[in-house]
């Protein structure tokens, strides 16, 4: 069965192939930009060709968009995994390359890289660079969400080749939201406080004396109990930390033995 | 009623004798001669003996008719002559020791501090005038809110070193008190977070001894700075003497110790709650459920402690700072600058909001 969407697959994207002579292709000779769902018009998928062929020449890495109808029921990183493979992407010997696949049937869309894609893009680097784009897909703005693809792509690849890939560490700040200043207004407020409380303090110094701590020998104590009364116990359940979503931590990417790192989900 | 009054003159020269903190000795002015206290409460012993006979002998014969200073006495003044310029002097009723206006020469009034006014204990004075307004200076500096001009343009209206009278209290305190007690363990089972509160009553019955808490015993004297000034160091306390006094004021007591007592008894019982709390231990929290203490007077001393009362004045408005005469501790309020206060108010909130801020934004 696999063989034989493979085929159908490899059909489609000749035909794609042979209409749009001007695109720009792949070193396995496919072209960069494959819309085999026929979500872009020709001038948009001309100039989004030409932009992902001049950024891929640039960094020596292929940025790769394909969009299919559907998966026939494949697993959308498997099937990903089998289109860059089968149809040669990937750029030198390494076959460098980032693609982000887009099936319309269930709205499914995965980004994965391979060889040198898995330095400059990141697990947070994949995440971070989809925030950018999945605004653009879920408003169906494809040329605009495969042109912020690319032209991110670019940039993330700008910054690895320059040795500082973007990960968890090289993160911009993020904007600064009403709560952190509501925050910080009031931690503000409390040390104003404090300090001039302090300093108030430091004016007066008459003071009346409440204890006489000096002036005393040791305490003689002469009877002593503590005794034990009851005892209550309370039960939560923890929350996993799976749960609770926290995928923008830690650095590095996470490599499957198939040499791809992904990041898929529905738009 | 004592109606004459002592100086100390010098046997060489009969020059006024000052007390000298700095060598514990009495020094003359003039010739500079200098004589321990007990030298001098020897050669004194018999023109003391001499003023209470007759501060006895006066107290009960009655005021003349018409004395032309009945009024001032009713007001609590009396008059004295000064033995040295024969000069009249007007002190209030409590004033023991202080200076002659006219000729400067320390005086005593011997009848105020003796009998059953005598005072058992007295600390020298260890701290000299100089050393007291250095103290003050001291004071001025690192008080950020403290008006700039405060300390170059207020001018000292008066310095002036008193022997303050304080009861010194001993007695017991001793009560019981209720604790409610909890202990709180939290650990992890399973994918459970548990949390084990352990509820306690705790019962302390105690007594502690005190020895010598002061309360100053002048209304003339702030409590507050009294209170403040403490600690005085007892083991360089001296059996009474008048020879430790010129040169000085001194003040006799005008709150009876019973009047006093209320001070040191709450101290005392504070002091005692205070202590047997800290022995409810080894819990998460602990609060008083009921307590009862009392404070039993054992004991009771009269005392002249050293006090540098240090008067300033600045926008016509006065500021009293007191000196421990022994150990130099200086207390007294300070004014505020409103604008400063303000400006470090804005300079702290805006600034460490802007800090947080950036922190914020980096995380």
């Amino acid at each position: 069965m696999k063989k034989r969407i493979v085929t159908l697959f490899l059909t489609l994207l000749m035909l794609l192939s042979l209409s749009a002579v001007a695109f720009a292709y792949s070193e396995g000779g496919m072209p960069l930009v494959t819309d085999a769902a026929g979500l872009l018009t020709e001038d948009e998928n001309a100039a989004l060709n030409e932009l992902a062929d001049e950024l891929s020449a640039e960094y020596a890495c292929e940025i790769i968009v394909v969009t299919v109808d559907s998966l026939d029921g494949w697993n959308v990183e498997e099937f990903t995994e089998a289109v860059y493979q089968q149809y040669g992407f990937g750029c030198g010997a390494e076959k460098d390359g980032v693609i982000l696949l887009l099936s319309m049937e269930a709205r499914d869309y995965d980004m994965a890289a391979y060889g040198y894609g898995n330095v400059a893009f990141t697990d947070y680097g994949k995440d971070a660079l989809m925030d950018g784009v999945l605004p653009y897909l879920r408003e169906n703005d494809w040329y605009g969400a495969f042109h912020e693809f690319i032209i991110s792509c670019g940039s993330y690849l700008a910054s690895a080749r320059a040795g500082n890939p973007i990960d968890y560490y090289y993160t911009p700040a993020p904007p600064i939201t009403p709560g952190k200043i509501i925050l910080a207004v009031i931690i503000g407020l409390i040390t104003a406080l404090i300090v001039s409380g302090v300093q108030k303090g430091k004016m007066k110094s008459a003071i009346l004396q409440t204890r006489a701590d000096r002036y005393m020998k040791e305490l003689n104590l002469e009877q002593r109990e503590d005794n034990f009364l009851r005892k209550e116990t309370h039960r939560v359940k923890r929350q996993t930390s799976s749960s609770s979503g926290g995928s923008r931590s830690g650095g590095g990417t996470t490599v499957r033995s198939s040499g791809f790192s992904h990041h898929s989900g529905k738009f | 009623m004592a109606d004459q009054i002592t100086n100390y003159q010098c046997p060489s020269c009969t020059g006024p004798l000052q007390f000298d903190p700095a060598t514990g000795k009495l020094v003359c002015e003039y010739c500079g001669s200098a004589y321990s206290v007990e030298e001098i409460e020897q050669l004194y012993a018999k023109k003391d003996e001499q003023a209470a006979q007759n501060s006895a002998a006066a107290a009960g014969s009655p005021a003349p008719e018409g004395s032309p200073w009945s009024e001032a006495e009713a007001a609590g003044l009396k008059a004295y002559n000064c033995p040295s310029c024969g000069a009249e002097l007007i002190f209030d009723a409590t004033t023991a020791a202080t200076s002659c206006p006219y000729c400067g020469n320390p005086t005593i009034v011997p009848g105020e501090l003796s009998g059953a006014l005598r005072p058992e204990w007295v600390i020298p004075f260890k701290l000299t005038k100089d050393e007291a307004i250095a103290a003050l200076k001291k004071h001025y500096k690192k008080k950020p809110l403290l008006p700039k001009m405060f300390s170059n343009q207020n001018h000292l209206e008066e310095i002036k070193g008193v022997y303050a009278p304080f009861w010194l209290f001993d007695g017991d305190a001793a009560g019981d008190a209720k604790y409610d007690a909890k202990k709180v363990r939290h650990w992890t089972s399973g994918s459970y977070d548990v949390t084990e509160t352990s509820y306690f009553e705790c019962f302390r019955r105690g007594s502690l001894q005190f020895q010598r808490i002061p309360v100053d015993s002048s209304t003339k004297m702030p409590d507050e700075h009294m209170d403040a000034i403490e600690p005085y160091d007892y083991a360089e306390m001296k059996p009474f003497s008048t020879a430790y006094l010129p040169g000085y004021m001194a003040e006799k007591y005008d709150v009876s110790a019973d009047d006093a007592e209320a001070r040191a008894q709450k101290r005392a019982e504070q002091s005692l709650l205070d202590a047997m709390k800290g022995t409810v231990e080894g819990y998460s929290s602990v609060s008083v459920a009921s307590q009862d203490v009392s404070f039993l007077r054992s004991g009771l001393h009269y005392a002249l402690l050293p006090v540098w009362l240090l008067n300033t004045n600045w926008k016509g408005k006065s500021y009293l700072f007191s000196v421990n005469g022994q150990t130099g501790k200086l207390v007294g309020d300070l004014p505020i600058d409103k604008k400063r206060k303000w400006g470090w108010f804005f300079g702290v909130f805006f600034g460490v909001t802007a800090v947080v801020l950036a922190i914020a934004a980096l995380l």
